[in-house]
């Protein structure tokens, strides 16, 4: 599948998908969630406006990660019980996809891993270690959140879970790791810790006064 | 070095004075100077007296002894 | 997509005064500046969480708004906290000033009696480990000893702040030192926030925010306060070795470039009587010539004495000039005290032609009514050396040498020792 340009069902507007691996979009004019199966594009729901928030980064703002160049392509808005936070869908030069963790000012870059073995939610203390790429890791948090709205293009179809259960981990070197439960079998990620700075954004928000 | 300017300076110049010392070849103990003896008394070496002064001259020198007299002028 | 609007200020629902709002949409908790109640902006009917009690009011050196460059970019003053912790009855009190830019993020510049620590939370965790037997934390290559472990209470709080601000909030506060980088924890229930600080001048800081007046003078030793002896104490170690190796380079010249000839050594003996006439006993030496440049000539007197003494009238006598030098020799052996072995050096003498007189005596004891019986006679060499080194002065240079390291090292450590007194391993 390559890029394919086309029209929302819903209210005509033209409609792009500019990235080969994302399975999902939204229409910048109505916000429809639209699924894209090969040729067909299925509308499959509608997502509210998203707040303003605060963040820098927007879709299309570009930037560099271990000297692999990358654009923002999509954003998953989450909610939980003290906040919310943002999960952008970067799509890289060579086709892989990573996830850009963005809340209050801190930032983690993350890839789909494959775990060792797979903690129990349900059984967990704060500090127990498990290994993760060769990494030693530390149970940091465990977080109950939902979708509170996505926006451009992602790798899957689902755009409105009601309950994701998060446990990050970290470790000594600034590796970090969260586990996803809400699939089966949960998903595993693995990454790092990035200062804002080293990221060489282009494209960000501007903000009134700054 | 160039950080202890001061320092520096002060131990160049103890050791250019430990050179210096060496240099005149200073002696460490006191001797009392006596600018000139009389001929008469370097030939009569018993007679001499030095500074400490003793109360007269005793005769020649007795009793064992290595030396030698001065040789002659 | 549009630029983000600088937030409205809010209306206080408690007493309808205009709360500013600086960091756009991360403020969780806004302290109204008149009544000082707690409002919780997430709350769409702007919940009221708390109240600060104005009698407790601190007001910022820095006032809120006002934008600095500091660590790299610019940063704006969104909030401030006085916090404090009690040691033994006495409160410690200490200000953060919540520092934001919407690119950067969050940092945190903390007050302590004149001295500045610009903080940045963590992402990683650090090892726990020890250092030198006591506890420690291990980050990034750069081991941070346990400093202090207190309860930190927030006492009063103003502006905004991206958490849920609770009026008289105590936490487990733990701080680790690496001069000039700290570490800190923060522990209430399960969650514990590590942070990262670096020590900056209360000057520093004025120049950042291009305050006019002066910051608040520095008092005492902080905790990561960069000892500015360190500089001093390595360069004067680094060249007083030097130093002490120069002048072990001018022990060796000196050996080097003396002659060290011997041009005396004759032996004598003396056989002491009860009424020894002074000059009894005296002789002259041949002549011996002394060479070269003006120099110095060591005498030594070596002798069999044992239990036993001897003093030994020397001239040394200038054949050409008649010129004398007198000196004295006192020579004692008993048992462990004194030696029987001499030497004094004299000079500088000029080259020329000389010879020794030596005229050794012995005399009983007139305090001593008993008589004393006469000692053994005595078998002594005396042997003359010109052109000696001299080198008395090496053991006193090398001393000396030692001391403004020294002074420097002990200015180190008591500044070290000013630091830690404040600590939890104060002796005592």
């Amino acid at each position: 599948m390559s890029q394919v340009r086309t029209n929302c069902p819903q209210c005509g507007a033209p409609v792009t998908f500019a990235w080969s691996s994302s399975v999902q979009t939204t229409c910048e004019y109505c916000h429809s969630v639209l699924v894209r199966h090969d040729v067909n594009i299925d509308r499959v729901g509608q997502v509210a406006d998203l707040p303003v928030g605060v963040s820098p980064i927007q879709l299309r703002t570009e930037g560099i990660y271990n000297g692999k160049a990358f654009t923002v392509a999509g954003r998953i808005l989450y909610e939980w019980e003290n906040g919310g936070w943002n999960e952008w869908h970067l799509m890289f030069q060579d086709g892989q996809s990573g996830w850009l963790s963005d809340a209050q000012a801190e930032y983690f870059i993350t890839f789909p891993a494959k775990a060792a073995a797979v903690l129990d939610p349900n059984n967990l203390v704060a500090g127990q270690a498990m290994e993760l790429n060769g990494h030693k890791l530390e149970v940091a948090t465990i977080t109950r959140a939902r979708y509170a709205g996505v926006e451009g293009e992602l790798p899957f179809e689902y755009w409105d879970k009601n309950e994701v259960l998060f446990v990050d981990l970290r470790s000594h070197s600034g590796a970090f790791g969260t586990i996803d439960y809400s699939e089966t079998p949960p998903i595993t990620f693995f990454g790092h810790a990035v200062q804002i700075e080293d990221l060489r954004l282009k494209n960000l928000r501007e903000f009134e006064g700054w | 070095m160039l950080k202890t300017p001061i320092y520096t300076a002060w131990g160049v110049l103890l050791i250019a004075g430990y050179g210096w010392i060496n240099y005149k070849s200073f002696g460490s103990g006191t001797a009392t100077e006596q600018k000139v003896v009389p001929r008469t008394v370097r030939q009569n070496p018993g007679s001499y007296r030095p500074a400490y002064g003793y109360g007269g001259y005793h005769g020649p020198a007795h009793g064992g002894y290595g030396g030698g007299f001065p040789t002659g002028k | 997509m549009a630029t983000v609007p600088k937030p409205k200020a809010l209306e206080c629902p408690n007493c309808g005064s205009a709360v500013e709002v600086r960091g756009f949409g991360h403020a969780v908790s806004a302290v109204c500046n008149h009544c000082l109640s707690v409002i919780d902006t997430k709350s769409p009917s702007l919940e009221i969480i708390g109240k600060f009690n104005n009698k407790l009011r601190v007001t910022p050196l820095i006032p809120l708004g006002q934008r600095g460059n500091i660590d790299g970019g610019t940063f704006e003053i969104i909030g401030f906290q006085d916090r404090h912790i009690n040691v033994e009855g006495t409160e410690y009190h200490w200000q953060e000033y919540l520092l934001f830019n919407p690119f950067k993020g969050f940092r945190y510049l903390i007050h302590y009696s004149g001295h500045w620590n610009v903080v940045r939370t963590l992402h990683a965790i650090p090892e726990y480990t020890t250092k030198m037997g006591k506890k420690a934390m291990k980050w990034q290559d750069r081991t941070y000893t346990h400093f202090q472990s207190a309860t930190a209470t927030t006492g009063f709080v103003i502006g905004e702040f991206p958490w849920r601000v609770k009026v008289g909030e105590q936490v487990m506060a733990n701080d680790y030192t690496s001069a000039p980088y700290s570490l800190s924890s923060e522990s209430a229930d399960m969650e514990i926030n590590w942070s990262a600080g670096e020590y900056i001048t209360g000057d520093a800081v004025w120049k950042a925010f291009n305050l006019k007046d002066s910051p608040p003078e520095a008092q005492g030793v902080y905790f990561n306060q960069p000892n500015p002896h360190t500089g001093l104490v390595t360069a004067r170690w680094r060249t007083c070795w030097i130093l002490w190796g120069l002048t072990i380079v001018m022990f060796f010249l000196t050996n080097m470039f003396t002659k060290q000839e011997e041009v005396l050594s004759r032996e004598f003996v003396f056989v002491p009587g009860p009424t020894s006439a002074p000059g009894s006993q005296a002789s002259v030496t041949p002549i011996f010539e002394l060479k070269g440049r003006p120099a110095n000539v060591r005498f030594t007197t070596s002798t069999d004495l044992v239990n036993q003494w001897m003093y030994v009238n020397y001239a040394l006598i200038n054949d050409q000039s008649g010129g004398a030098r007198d000196f004295g020799r006192l020579i004692a052996n008993f048992g462990g005290d004194g030696s029987p072995n001499d030497n004094i050096t004299i000079g500088p003498l000029a080259p020329g032609r000389y010879y020794l007189r030596v005229d050794p005596e012995w005399q009983p004891d007139p305090n001593v009514t008993i008589a004393t019986p006469v000692p053994r006679p005595v078998k002594f060499r005396v042997r003359a050396i010109h052109d000696t080194p001299i080198h008395w002065p090496l053991p006193f240079i090398l001393l000396v040498l030692l001391l403004p390291p020294i002074a420097a090292t002990f200015r180190k450590l008591a500044f070290e020792g000013a630091r830690w007194s404040e600590s939890d391993y104060a002796g005592g």
